[in-house]
């Protein structure tokens, strides 16, 4: 488990100190710690059943924490109720009240908060204006498109003036054109407005494109927090690595400045720091573009399999019990059948656990990333 | 890629062409089957849509005629096994005669009998919507096992016949009964006697009718979504501010139903305001067996048989208003 | 068809017996009066090796359907061994009209209905033998039918025979009601001085009032007219009900409940049994066997007062066009149960009156009369007595 320092929770919009909760005997957040800058954008990561959605209400107040703390600019929230917590939260089902117009659905929060008549209707007419809506003021929710009932309910949020704008997977009821739309609307709408926003979600595009910072969440606790890059880049769990991104999981023995591998083939290590590459077993872990291939009639792979991905292809790759995937640009003249050659651009050092399974105990992983060329040789190489 | 592509494409064409060009002679009289099946489906279709229609009109539309017609005094033909036996009655010739109708409405006492009636089903059906859209939607808003119970109690009486429960009511609710003895004991006495009375009637009808009403409520209420319900409070809005702007507009449709029905219940009941009511004003109900069993008169009994009928008509419109989808816009 | 429900919840009927009325006011009662011989015991011409079988339609309470199937069948079945009757029960007598209806239907059209003989909890079968459905009854065919008193085959035409009736009775608690009431004049007066302990139940309801109410109006009617109303819809003679009405008007505030008038027979019972009221008018059966169930308690006592009230008999009528060879299986049925052991088992078992004169029945069981005494009138006739509760309706309550 890696959580954040407990220190800057002084000029935090938001801080959340070993946050628990359970239902019934299940843990849903075990000890979740996070600060959140003013203005800040953070993303909470990872499967269902990680907690994260559960971290969202208790920020929002839907749900009471067992324990732990959240402080929103440094009061304790725990026990102000929903209605009166500085948050506003955007749904992941369309939740507009079907029986107000848009305009009615944006004032509702205004309306109870007694503000003059003539506020409230600028104030509307000003969101419906920036989530680009002007006209839909006197309709019913059910007359508008789900991408624009999505951008109602945003301006229904902001209609708040939240501290925290909480998001709640709010695209995955859209369609994809949409979701990127939406998406990149919200990002661009936020930075203007510069309201500190937690997003949920389980789509690692989504996160890498909108945050500020990622929380990857695992069985109720962060596995890793930090920017896009950083945790794409060095991906501190094999967990991690697989979540955001794609990764691919070679096991095998340290011996010396090599790894071998099941099958004879052998990967060099010369670029791994020392310290890190231990004795014994191993994962090593290369993304799928990190794979360097060259079409080579006497390498040891082949191509079992071609698939297009859009703007790549996507090849599988055997070499006796060693599989791998790589991601190649369109031109490479590679197909099913195919030998070739690879090299790895990058690659990930982790201690030895079935990639992707479950948490085996306590043992955490060693990270080795090297930017090296790690060229890749294969016994049979080696012997001519 | 490129050349896997190709071939896979090709073999498609192929097989379209297969099946369209040269259709195998074995196949032809499969899509005649087909077709024809199709046709037997539609005549089954069109009958079993008949039918429901065929059975109204023998079970209900030629009755409701019949006594229409009796009650214009066409005593004979279809009428007479009935009018043969009947006291009191006022044969019309040609279109018919008025004369029971004015018979009963100059009837000081039908009058009230009407008007206790619309008074019985308008206060039941609006304290059995309160009480189950209150039970449902507090249970949504705020779960609690003691309101589960209330709940799981108040859907209890759809399982003990109404005559048991009226009979036990009435005795509940009498002299002798537990409430005015509880009442006495506060010293207040015979203030809870709702034996023979028509706050009896509509606490009984409450009783009977509320089961209905709270399944019916609870369905309504789990149609709510929990986001729409979330997002109010998230404005800012207190339990009740929820309940009563945002969950109780979404469940007009549902609350129509059960006024509607439960005033259609109640119009047409005859076993608790029977065993409950006084003795005067009668609900209409009562009143319609008491003139066809016990007065012997058919043809008074169709009128008042005709006067619920018209009451249920109005209670329907309110349902046709009320169940209607809301039109924006435009 | 209309069928008036005299009780909703108890067996029904009320003891016709020996009337003190004079022979002969009537056309159908001179038949019967003709034939009435004071023979106790009449040549059975039903030979015990009659077999074959019939279907017997009866709707009642549950009292009823166990003095068939309990009682009278299986006796019968001991003395004709080869006769199976198939007894079609409905409790309440729900089916009546259906199948009076189906039954009507098939005499229309000259066919048999499929029952040989029908009982029913309502006036049905009285009513269905005014629309002359039933095979007459004769003293050739039933013996056993000269000892049913003239009165009540005149009710019905001699087109039905009665085989048990019940009559209404007044209770009241002894711990508290000292000197009950012997006239109806001493109980009116006991009812307006005791505010809300007596009770009658609404006639359109149960029976028992019926005869309450009838008791009252009578005492404005002459003697003759009484009569005219037991076998006429003499309209005209109603109008003599304004006095009594006004009479039952006036109780409104004293009865139970301000005028609170109990649905049925045995909401009165209950009332009586709770001690929210003193006295009430009932059904003798009714009673007995709530007094031996110990639903009312041994405190109350049952008693008559005069003028008595009146009572009816339970008929049992044989649709026309019955086939001729259950006819006579039917007919050897009916002159046993009116044999005098039948009759006596009848009198223990519903607690009820003998549908033949009590004159006839032994010792103990006359000595089970002698309190109540013997109804000195005949009921209003079924149009009759519908006019009365519709005017009931209107003017007391």
């Amino acid at each position: 488990m890696r959580t954040e320092p407990l220190t800057a929770s002084r000029g935090s919009a938001l801080v959340l100190e070993q946050v628990r909760k359970a239902f019934g005997g299940a843990v849903a957040v075990d000890e979740v710690s996070l600060s959140v800058a003013p203005s800040e954008f953070v993303t909470l990561l990872g499967p269902s059943g990680s907690g994260k959605t559960t971290v969202l209400r208790m920020i929002g107040g839907f749900i009471a924490p067992d324990g732990g703390r959240i402080l929103i600019d440094d009061n304790d929230v725990v026990k102000v109720p929903v209605e009166r917590r500085p948050t506003a939260m955007l749904f992941q089902q369309l939740s507009l009240w079907p029986h107000l117009s848009v305009a009615r659905n944006v004032s509702f929060g205004l309306e109870l908060r007694k503000r003059p008549k003539t506020e409230i209707r600028t104030r509307v007419a000003e969101l419906l204006e920036i989530v680009g809506l002007a006209d839909f003021g006197g309709r019913l929710p059910a007359q508008l498109s789900g991408g624009q009932q999505q951008r109602v309910a945003l301006a229904r949020a902001l209609a708040l003036e939240p501290r925290i704008l909480l998001l709640d997977e709010p695209f995955s009821a859209l369609d994809t054109k949409l979701r990127v739309e939406l998406r990149t609307f919200v990002r661009s709408l936020q930075r203007e407005v510069g309201t500190t926003t937690i997003l949920v979600t389980h789509d690692q595009e989504e996160a890498l494109e909108l945050s500020d910072r990622i929380a990857v969440l695992r069985d109720g606790r962060i596995e890793q927090i930090g920017t896009p890059g950083a945790i794409y880049d060095t991906p501190e769990t094999g967990f991690v690595a697989e979540f955001l991104g794609a990764m691919n999981f070679l096991a095998g023995t340290v011996d010396g400045r090599l790894a071998r591998l099941s099958g004879g083939i052998t990967v060099p290590l010369d670029a791994v720091p020392t310290d890190e590459v231990g004795a014994g077993r191993v994962e090593i872990g290369v993304r799928p573009e990190d794979v360097i291939v060259t079409p080579d009639p006497g390498g040891a792979f082949v191509v079992e399999r071609v698939t297009r991905k859009g703007y790549v292809n996507e090849l599988f790759l055997r070499s006796g019990p060693v599989s791998l995937r790589a991601y190649v640009g369109k031109d490479l003249a590679l197909e099913p059948g195919g030998s070739c050659a690879l090299r790895f651009g990058h690659l990930h050092l982790f201690s030895a656990r079935p990639p992707g399974g479950e948490a085996d105990g306590e043992a955490p992983l060693a990270t080795a990333p090297i930017d090296a060329l790690a060229e890749m040789t294969n016994a049979r190489e080696a012997a001519r | 890629m490129a050349l896997s592509s190709g071939p896979l494409s090709a073999e498609l064409t192929a097989g379209v062409a297969v099946t369209d060009r040269d259709p195998s002679p074995a196949r032809r009289p499969g899509k005649r089957r087909r077709a024809s099946d199709e046709g037997t489906r539609g005549g089954l279709t069109s009958l079993l849509g008949f039918l429901p229609l065929a059975f109204l009109l023998v079970f209900g539309g030629i009755p409701i005629v019949l006594s229409l017609l009796l009650m214009l005094g066409h005593l004979g033909g279809p009428n007479s096994a009935v009018s043969s036996l009947g006291q009191d009655e006022i044969p019309g010739r040609g279109i018919g005669t008025l004369g029971a109708i004015t018979q009963l409405f100059e009837n000081h006492a039908y009058l009230q009998d009407i008007s206790a009636t619309a008074i019985v089903f308008v206060v039941t059906s609006a304290v059995v919507l309160v009480f189950a859209t209150t039970l449902t939607l507090w249970h949504r808003l705020r779960p609690s096992r003691a309101i589960a119970t209330l709940q799981f109690l108040a859907v209890i009486p759809l399982f003990i016949p109404v005559v048991i429960a009226s009979f036990s009511l009435w005795t509940f609710w009498g002299s002798r009964g537990f409430t005015n003895s509880l009442a006495q004991l506060a010293g207040i006495s015979n203030a809870l006697i709702f034996s023979g009375k028509l706050q009896g009637v509509v606490l009984a009808e409450v009783w009977v009718s509320l089961p209905f009403a709270v399944l019916l409520m609870r369905a309504g209420v789990a149609s709510l979504t929990d986001s729409s319900l979330d997002a109010a409070r998230d404005a800012g809005a207190r339990p009740l501010t929820v309940a009563w702007r945002i969950a109780l507009p979404q469940l007009r449709k549902e609350a129509t139903i059960v006024f509607c029905f439960t005033a259609v219940g109640v119009l047409g009941s005859f076993t608790v305001p029977y065993i409950i009511g006084p003795s005067s004003p009668l609900m209409l109900g009562v009143d319609a067996v008491n003139t066809f069993s016990s007065y012997n008169q058919p043809q008074q009994a169709a009128v008042i048989g005709f006067t619920i009928f018209v009451l249920a008509a109005l209670i329907g419109c309110l349902y046709a208003l009320g169940s209607r989808r809301r039109r924006v816009g435009r | 068809m209309v069928v008036k429900r005299r009780r909703l919840l108890v067996g029904a009927g009320a003891a016709v017996s020996c009337l003190t009325l004079s022979v002969g006011f009537g056309a159908g009662v001179s038949a019967a009066a003709g034939r009435t011989a004071h023979a106790k015991a009449h040549a059975n011409p039903y030979p015990k090796s009659l077999h074959g079988g019939f279907a017997f339609y009866s709707g009642g309470d549950t009292n009823v359907e166990q003095l068939w199937q309990d009682v009278l069948i299986p006796s019968f079945n001991r003395a004709y061994p080869h006769i199976k009757i198939n007894y079609v029960f409905s409790e309440h007598g729900t089916n009546d009209v259906t199948t009076l209806d189906r039954v009507a239907q098939a005499v229309k059209n000259h066919q048999s209905s499929g029952f040989a003989l029908l009982e029913s909890a309502t006036n049905a079968v009285e009513l269905a033998a005014r629309q002359r459905l039933f095979i007459p009854v004769t003293t050739k065919a039933i013996p056993n039918s000269a000892n049913v008193p003239s009165a009540s085959m005149a009710v019905v035409k001699n087109d039905a025979v009665p085989y048990r009736g019940s009559k209404v009775v007044l209770a009241y608690n002894s711990a508290t009601v000292k000197n009950p009431p012997k006239t109806l004049a001493q109980l009116l007066s006991w009812i307006k001085a005791n505010p809300g302990k007596f009770a009658y139940c609404n006639p359109s309801g149960g029976g028992s009032g019926q005869y309450f109410i009838e008791d009252v109006l009578n005492q404005y009617l002459s003697k003759s007219a009484v009569n005219t109303l037991a076998f006429n819809h003499a309209t005209s003679l109603e109008a003599g009900w304004s006095k009594g009405m006004a009479v039952l008007h006036s109780l409104n505030s004293d009865v139970y409940g301000n005028g609170t008038y109990p649905a049925g027979n045995t909401q009165v019972l209950t009332l009586l049994g709770s001690g929210a009221v003193q006295m009430a008018v009932v059904w003798s059966d009714q009673s007995t066997s709530a007094l031996q169930d110990g639903q009312l308690p041994k405190s109350v006592k049952l008693t008559d007062i005069t003028p008595a009230f009146a009572g009816s008999p339970v008929y049992l009528g044989v649709p026309k066009y019955t086939p001729k060879n259950q006819v006579r299986l039917v007919d050897a049925f009916l002159n046993f149960i009116l044999s005098v052991p039948q009759q006596a088992k009848v009198v223990k078992r519903l607690a009820g009156f003998p549908a033949i004169k009590v004159s006839l029945m032994t010792a103990t069981v006359k000595s089970e009369f002698t309190a109540l005494g013997e109804a000195e009138s005949l009921p209003y006739s079924a149009q009759v007595v519908s006019d009365m509760e519709r005017v009931w309706q209107q003017d007391v309550p």
